[in-house]
């Protein structure tokens, strides 16, 4: 699993252009598995289909 | 010991001649130069402006004016308002090649424009990504209350700056508990506003989702005087009265993990306001979590182009969470922000029950400076993340809060006091009850 988000870390830094450097690339994907860990808690909550995301445009 | 009076009692005072705003500003100003070495609550001190502004209140009372209800009261901002002359640096080394700000505030130039006296702007954690003010570039903010330890944050400056007695009255801001975690620590009054009621212009951001604005007092009512001046409509409510039977202890993770101490802070202010119900807001540790990133996504990407280009200018505690949180998946911020919206209507209904919940406002007392962890459930787990544990759920979803001191030797214990939106009067009303009943009290620290 570690691996995976290893992987997928450093394919999402390269993919929106926001370099990680290799200095700062340890502590930041320690913080980055804890989110993980939480987004685990969001995601895997079934929510309601007519549920809207809470930011909604006004024109 | 003019430092240790109220917002409402100085400008009563002032008013009456009975002292003058300069007098009042230079008590305000000999405390600040004595102890704010140890304490470091101030990042930049303007008492040059301080001087001019008291001379303008003293002024206009001799010209038989009104310089409005905080005539000569001394207040001060975190460091992420605008202040005129000042370059907004909201904590950061990155920030502060910026040009100074042109101009204060707007919520600042309200209080200015009702007499307030402004010292000078306060530390904070950097971009406000934080709860204890350990600053790399600015140092630590010290606890008045015990300077080993830590004030809170984000806005522990302007939270041990009431403490000590440097102003009777600062601003902050809380995104997830930097109002009323630092409020806490420091045994003080702190008001987060519903979502949106405060204007937010003229102050740097972090998570457009969950910013606030609100101020810091020793008192209720200089709390909510500062509240209603902070506002374009004066919602000047009638304080409503506590009914007993619809306020309710929060169960559940509110519960979970708080220290003994914590817990029977809560069960004070629950005695004080007659409460014997308890309540369950379902699902707050995945309300914990949506906030925790969505903070860490918005955060990072306000700031990608500095994590880009100079990530070695972002203080070593900041950097690696906001780098982390601009990767997230869109999947996660999306699904975010749709569980908002379902914990949003799980609060309201608790709203058809309740007017006022209460929960702690940190799972222990003020830590250590330095110190890395702490114990929640038994377990040792990182101190930073987890002292938000019990406000982040509530800024999630906007409601307003006072965070009140309950009385008691040792050091602060905080609750807050939790409303429907748009109910900050509501809140208010009982953080008085326990005020008028000894039961919340907010001295000044002895330094």
């Amino acid at each position: 699993m570690n691996d995976t988000v290893a992987e997928y870390f450093d394919a999402a830094a390269a993919l929106i252009a926001l370099p990680v450097r290799p200095e700062h690339r340890e502590e930041a994907l320690a913080a980055f598995l804890v989110l993980t860990e939480q987004a685990r808690l969001v995601t895997e909550f079934d929510l309601p289909a007519e549920i809207e995301a809470a930011p909604r445009f006004t024109p | 010991m003019i430092f240790a009076a109220s917002a409402t009692e100085i400008a009563a005072w002032v008013k009456a001649r009975k002292i003058s705003a300069a007098e009042v500003l230079e008590a305000h100003i000999a405390r600040i130069e004595r102890h704010d070495p140890a304490l470091n609550c101030f990042t930049d001190r303007i008492f040059g402006r301080a001087r001019t502004e008291a001379a303008w209140v003293d002024q206009s009372i001799a010209a038989g004016k009104d310089p409005g209800p905080l005539a000569g009261v001394p207040i001060a901002v975190k460091n992420l308002f605008d202040i005129a002359g000042l370059t907004t640096r909201a904590g950061s080394k990155i920030l502060r090649d910026n040009p100074p700000a042109t101009a204060d505030a707007p919520v600042l130039q309200r209080l200015q424009a009702a007499g307030a006296v402004l010292l000078g702007a306060l530390n904070m954690d950097e971009f406000a990504y934080g709860f204890v003010t350990e600053n790399a570039h600015d140092g630590d903010t010290h606890n008045p209350h015990d300077p080993a330890r830590i004030a809170g944050g984000s806005s522990g400056g302007s939270a041990a700056a009431v403490a000590a007695g440097f102003a009777p009255l600062t601003l902050g801001s809380d995104t997830n508990g930097s109002i009323r975690l630092p409020a806490a620590l420091c045994g003080i009054f702190g008001l987060k506003p519903t979502l949106h009621r405060i204007d937010r212009a003229g102050t740097f951001p972090f998570v457009d989702s969950f910013d606030h604005l609100g101020p810091f007092a020793r008192s209720t009512a200089d709390l909510t005087l500062a509240y209603r001046l902070m506002q374009d409509s004066d919602p000047a409510t009638p304080a409503p009265a506590i009914t007993p039977a619809r306020v309710a202890v929060l169960d559940g993770w509110f519960e979970q993990g708080a220290a003994p101490d914590m817990l029977a802070a809560v069960a004070t202010a629950a005695g004080g306001l007659g409460a014997t119900a308890h309540a369950t807001l379902p699902e707050a540790a995945r309300a914990r979590a949506a906030a925790f990133c969505i903070s860490a996504f918005e955060g990072g990407q306000l700031h990608k182009h500095n994590l880009a280009t100079r990530p070695q200018d972002f203080d070593p505690a900041t950097r690696p969470r906001l780098l982390a949180g601009a990767l997230q998946p869109a999947e996660v911020i999306y699904q975010a922000q749709r569980f908002r919206a379902w914990f949003r209507a799980e609060a309201q209904k608790l709203f058809e029950t309740f007017d006022i919940l209460l929960a702690p406002a940190s799972p222990c007392t003020a830590p250590l400076l330095g110190q890395k962890t702490l114990t929640i459930n038994g377990a040792e787990v990182p101190l930073r993340p987890n002292l938000g544990l019990y406000t982040q759920p509530i800024s999630f979803i906007g409601l307003p809060v006072v965070a009140v001191p309950i009385a008691g030797p040792g050091l602060p214990r905080g609750v807050q006091i939790i409303a429907a939106a748009g109910r900050e009067a509501t809140a208010l009303a009982a953080a008085a009850q326990l005020e008028r009943a000894g039961i919340a009290a907010a001295p000044v620290a002895a330094l």
